[in-house]
């Protein structure tokens, strides 16, 4: 039987807004496991992007449990947290949130700083994994200097630069044609197929889900749909 | 890992240049006048030290009335010193030698050029030459001192004879002091003490002549003999002269004065002058450290989006506060760098300025505890400052700062 990588246990989150209560997710379970690409997909307000932060370990459930590979991690520190979500988790935004004052290179290079990985290992691996995004012609260049697409490519290499269980890319192509989309959404499942992560997209655009082969649909704060090769597991 | 932050920090200050310096020059002025009042306050007492240290720490001064102003100072005091107690000093155990100075400001004319200067009227018998010359004041650099025989003769300060008149006063030239014509037979070597280097010394009788005083001195110079302690003796004097006069302690109409306790004693007043102005300069350095915290204040908040990235990207509160302490830090040790080397340009202008003036011997006075002390101090301001900006920033939470635009 295969362990599941991430795990949520009836998970809530509720937001406190001037005394009024905005349940953001509401009794959320489920299982990914090694190796998934998945999809979450759901309408803006949906509660799609609060379960990519709550499985991100960049927020809290308000309720119920967060287990990352076989660790309950509900109860950690914020720095115990932080230990885990720079080692296990990558990283991949819509708005690529690069640090606009530091190159491709060290743009990459910042999530080992934070592991006390030694420098020169640092800019070797930065360098292999610029040249796996194809960006070797860009390593000393400034985010500015760079296209959206090109930008997106250093987010990945960031994103895979601590070696993650998992990589979460909340809506990656969002602000991208759809030519330079599809590339980056290329890059992404096969780069994360070729290193054996965990792969999880957040989109609420259904294009963008076509052909990944698991797909979970939420809508106001709930799973209402999980599909596995074109067939329907669960809803309600 | 410090020098990776210290990369980030640089590549964001680089960012914000003009604001970083305005920062900066918040903290280098205070650091400047810091810098600047501690070299030359140290330097000072340096001088003043090394001016009295000529004297020798074997001499004591006696002069009539409360407070000694100096070696050649005149005291508006009724009270008076003669050879009656120039005698009961003599017989004090560990005494070896006391010299009578009368001392008057007299109307000098040279050439066409008439001046005020302090005349010394001191005795010219071999003993006394002997001691006089011994003290850095009194030393004769070019020709000799007057001595036993010479009536119309004098020794004249360095400055009088190079300065004071448009001609340079030469060996052999003629003063007129007071409507009496006297020969310059020697010239004393430069004492740094502005009073000694533009004086006139004459012997003693003609002096009382000259002057129309008879009997009285307007100071003594004691010198202790070798193995006594001057403290010692210089209270023996006191309680002496006190006995003879019939006065209390701490009523004396005459004061006696130890070479170290005039050091010290204008020590005090320069230190205490100087603790003033370095603490109104101080002031300057708190306000530049508001200026700091201010700008790292602003530049947390400007960076909220990059703190979340970089928590995101697995930094801890401790990594983030760290980031902008050294932010804070770096300010206040450029501005510190840079108002050590203001302060010290600053110093060595006044030094420039005051040798111009003809004090020469004020050094201004900077040591490498000086200056590393400066910018570990202007460091530390520049870290405090941040403090409170940089747990602002480690408690950011990430979501909220990630989702900034």
């Amino acid at each position: 039987m295969l362990e599941p990588v991430i795990e949520l246990k009836n998970v809530w989150k509720i937001y406190e807004m001037d005394k009024v209560k905005v349940t953001a997710l509401e009794d959320v379970s489920l299982k990914i496991y090694k190796g998934d690409f998945i999809c979450i997909i759901g309408p803006s307000g949906s509660g799609k992007s609060t379960l990519m932060h709550i499985m991100g370990t960049l927020d809290r459930p308000t309720k119920g449990k967060m287990i990352l590979n076989n660790k309950d991690i509900s109860s950690y520190s914020e720095s115990e947290l932080a230990q885990v979500r720079g080692k296990e988790i990558g990283f991949v935004f819509q708005q690529f949130n690069l640090i606009p004052t530091l190159t491709a290179s060290e743009n990459v290079e910042l999530p080992m700083i934070f592991q006390n990985i030694p420098g020169d290992e640092r800019k070797k691996k930065a360098k292999d994994l610029l040249n796996q995004v194809g960006l070797s012609h860009r390593m000393e260049h400034l985010p500015n200097e760079m296209s959206g697409g090109e930008r997106q490519r250093v987010a990945i290499a960031r994103a895979l630069a601590n070696d993650p269980l998992v990589v979460f890319a909340d809506e990656p192509t969002g602000n991208l044609d759809s030519k330079t989309g599809k590339e980056i959404m290329l890059l992404l499942s096969h780069l994360s197929e070729k290193h054996g992560k965990t792969l999880v997209i957040v989109t609420h655009d259904s294009d963008l889900a076509e052909g990944i082969d698991k797909k979970i649909r939420i809508k106001d704060g709930r799973i209402v749909e999980v599909t596995r090769d074109g067939k329907t597991e669960v809803t309600r | 890992m410090i020098a990776d932050y210290l990369k980030f920090v640089w590549s964001g200050l680089q960012k914000r240049k003009l604001r970083s310096w305005l920062t900066i020059l918040g903290i280098l002025i205070g650091v400047t006048a810091v810098i600047a009042l501690i070299s030359l306050g140290n330097g000072m007492n340096a001088a003043i030290g090394e001016l009295f240290s000529g004297i020798g720490n074997d001499k004591i001064f006696v002069s009539p009335g409360g407070m000694f102003m100096g070696p050649t100072g005149e005291m508006l005091t009724s009270a008076k010193i003669d050879d009656h107690d120039r005698e009961l000093i003599e017989n004090v155990r560990g005494v070896e030698q006391v010299i009578g100075l009368v001392t008057r400001q007299a109307k000098i004319k040279f050439g066409e050029q008439t001046k005020y200067a302090s005349v010394v009227a001191a005795p010219t018998d071999s003993d006394t030459v002997k001691l006089l010359d011994s003290i850095s004041f009194y030393k004769v650099g070019e020709g000799r001192q007057i001595k036993n025989g010479d009536r119309f003769k004098a020794d004249i300060g360095f400055n009088l004879a190079r300065d004071m008149f448009d001609k340079e006063v030469q060996l052999s030239d003629n003063i007129d002091i007071e409507g009496q014509m006297f020969q310059v037979v020697g010239i004393q070597e430069k004492s740094g003490s502005p009073i000694h280097d533009n004086m006139v010394r004459i012997p003693i009788d003609t002096g009382r002549e000259l002057f129309g005083i008879p009997d009285e001195y307007s100071m003594f110079i004691v010198k202790v003999k070798e193995g006594s302690d001057p403290a010692v003796v210089a209270e023996n004097i006191k309680e002496t002269m006190r006995d003879d006069r019939n006065l209390d302690a701490g009523k004396e109409d005459f004061s006696v004065e130890l070479t170290a306790n005039v050091i010290s004693g204008v020590g005090t007043i320069l230190s205490v002058v100087q603790i003033a102005l370095i603490g109104i300069a101080s002031i300057s350095i708190i306000v530049g450290g508001i200026g700091i915290m201010n700008t790292t204040y602003t530049s947390v908040t400007e960076r909220t989006k990059e703190i979340g990235i970089l928590k995101a990207v697995g930094a801890q509160n401790r990594d983030i506060v760290i980031i902008f302490l050294i932010e804070a830090g770096i300010l206040g040790l450029v501005g510190g760098a840079l108002g050590v080397a203001l302060g010290t340009v600053l110093a060595k202008a006044v030094e420039l300025a005051a040798a111009n003036l003809g004090a020469d011997i004020l050094k201004a006075a900077l040591s490498p505890g000086l200056i590393i002390g400066s910018l570990v101090f202007s460091f530390g301001v520049g870290a405090l400052s941040g403090v409170l900006p940089a747990l602002k920033a480690a408690k950011m939470n990430i979501v909220e700062a990630i989702s900034r635009v």
